[in-house]
């Protein structure tokens, strides 16, 4: 393919056509680097992937099936232990660290970690496209093109040229593994649209309960009587974690909708500040996937406190409260210099090197990052 | 009628409003009949309250509330606080000054000098636009506007066509009730 056909740009910020565009290039590369190898190997080697998966059963590895995985491939170069890096035109550390990276984007993408947007696209096909043109491979030009359009959609400086109803991308790209991965993302999305994290903007019916949260008596009361009772076992608890999202001017009004759902308003939007009666247990019920995606940072457990990788901060430097017993949690799982990442539903969590992720603990704003955690 | 979050509804007929102008002397205690047009502000975050436009017979015009239906406990602020008073021109036109509702190191909100970057957060665009849109005749300082060389010539204001109750209301929902709305000054 020279360009991009038209109809697998970004038309809209719209996340079926933004998953199934990821799908798209992802697969793409891996297949246009499978054939590089390929053709590398083609005399000396025609088997290379059959020998791979062999060493790899034999090491009691994570195996693949498709030799055009981009995962499979981007592992093999980050390890540099099979000829794999040999075979891809132009290869250097340069590009064995950007893939090391992409590798991680991938797994991350491909485990529904990653929120379905603009700035997920760009920075996969991004990091694609830097690959590709290392290696003249023929998808660089679509690329570059892709990531163009993406840009100009999130900077408001393209108009679509139609309206058209379903987004092309996802359901002519994307095999049916994928567009059902795509499914998954997208019924993740609404699942966080309807039940977001705690601080997140609540976006159904506001609540016709009406109480009042007070600083002064720690009491919650509705039209003027104590609802104490129906807190639960830690009403202390539960009064300070609905005040951690309330500003200090406000007079503490807040609405309860009929799932328990506790809401206040800020500039006019209604937001969750959390739950009466507990939490309602997560909607997405699968095993080992996160309920919220990953949030754009990344963190080092240091053994004794929790650094953020971009601005060097200290958790124990920036969070409001203390944060001694969430860093003794997460020393229970990290090991000291360990990389880990968190949701906007305040997972903690980190993965494995095929992008499995494990739940580590759980932090709210007060012992977070500021600004990180929704509220 | 929308202005950022909320919505203006405007309510028909006119009625006999009793009462004191806010412009009137101090020491003057007599009440004015004066002739009441009502509209009603709902917001996003479920307030229903209406305002009305008082033209009285011996004093300026001013916008005032008049019933707080329900809301949050902080726009109650705005059954006291925050009247927009008219100045009739000889030319037919109200000048109104531009200021708004803000926490300015008290404990509750009063009437003071708006900026553009606020006054484009409240009016959720550029407030030139904003003004024009809802049917200003003019936005400037009152010296650009009326000529005014009084220690008030740099203040802000806008022009009006004299009654016309969309763009007084508007320039009220965003001032006033924007302005509780978003903590201004916080």
């Amino acid at each position: 393919m020279a360009g991009a056909e038209s109809s697998l740009l970004l038309e809209r910020d719209d996340e079926i056509a933004i998953a199934g565009g990821i799908f798209y290039f992802a697969r793409l590369f891996g297949r246009q680097l499978a054939d590089a190898v390929s053709e590398h190997y083609a005399s000396s080697a025609p088997d290379w992937f059959k020998q791979i998966k062999l060493d790899r059963h034999q090491n009691g590895e994570p195996n693949y099936d498709d030799p055009a995985d981009p995962r499979f491939l981007l592992s093999e170069v980050a390890s540099l232990r099979t000829g794999v890096p040999d075979a891809i035109p132009k290869f250097d550390n340069r590009w064995k660290n950007q893939a090391d990276a992409l590798r991680r984007k991938l797994n991350n993408w491909f485990h529904n970690s990653l929120e379905p947007n603009l700035d997920t696209y760009i920075a996969i096909v991004g990091m694609i496209r830097e690959l590709s043109a290392q290696s003249a491979l023929p998808l660089t030009k679509s690329a570059v093109q892709a990531e163009q359009r993406a840009k100009a959609i999130l900077a408001k400086a393209y108009t679509p040229a139609t309206i058209s109803p379903t987004p092309s991308v996802a359901v002519a790209a994307v095999s049916a593994e994928d567009a059902s991965a795509t499914q998954r993302m997208i019924d993740k999305v609404k699942s966080i649209e309807k039940r977001p994290p705690i601080g997140g903007e609540w976006t159904g019916e506001p609540g016709h309960r009406r109480i009042r949260i007070s600083r002064q008596t720690r009491d919650v009361t509705e039209n003027g009587v104590s609802i104490r009772s129906q807190l639960g076992s830690d009403p202390e608890g539960v009064v300070e974690s609905w005040l951690r999202y309330i500003p200090e001017r406000q007079s503490g009004e807040a609405l309860i909708a009929d799932d328990g759902a506790v809401m206040a308003f800020r500039k006019g939007q209604a937001y969750l500040i959390g739950w009466l009666g507990g939490e309602p247990e997560p909607m997405q019920p699968a095993q080992g996937i996160l309920q919220g995606f990953a949030l754009p940072y990344s963190y080092i457990f240091t053994g004794d406190d929790v650094r953020e990788v971009t601005s060097n901060k200290y958790l124990s430097r920036s969070a409001p409260e203390k944060t001694k017993n969430l860093i003794s949690q997460l020393g229970e799982h990290l090991e000291a210099e360990q990389m880990f990442e968190a949701t906007q539903y305040g997972e903690l969590f980190k993965t494995d090197a095929e992008g499995n992720p494990e739940l580590l603990a759980t932090a709210h704003k007060g012992i977070w990052f500021p600004g990180h955690l929704p509220g | 009628m929308k202005v950022n979050r909320c919505t203006i509804e405007f309510i028909d007929g006119e009625v006999a409003y009793e009462g004191r102008p806010t412009d009137s002397p101090r020491e003057d205690k007599s009440v004015q009949v004066g002739k009441l047009r009502k509209f009603r502000v709902t917001t996003t975050d479920a307030l229903n309250h209406i305002f009305g436009l008082i033209e009285w017979p011996g004093a300026r015009p001013e916008v005032c509330s008049i019933e707080m239906i329900s809301g949050l406990e902080k726009y109650e602020r705005l059954e006291g606080a925050g009247r927009l008073t008219l100045i009739p021109q000889s030319n037919g036109t109200w000048l109104a000054d531009v200021r708004a509702l803000r926490y300015n190191g008290r404990d509750h909100q009063t009437l003071a000098a708006v900026s553009e970057a606020e006054l484009q957060e409240l009016a959720a665009q550029e407030p030139g636009e904003f003004f024009k849109q809802i049917g200003c005749l003019g936005y400037g300082t009152r010296a650009d506007l009326v000529g005014d060389d009084s220690r008030k010539r740099n203040q802000l204001a806008v022009l009006v066509k004299a009654g016309d109750i969309q763009a007084i209301a508007g320039l009220f929902a965003a001032t006033r009730v924007m302005a509780v709305m978003n903590d201004l000054g916080e």
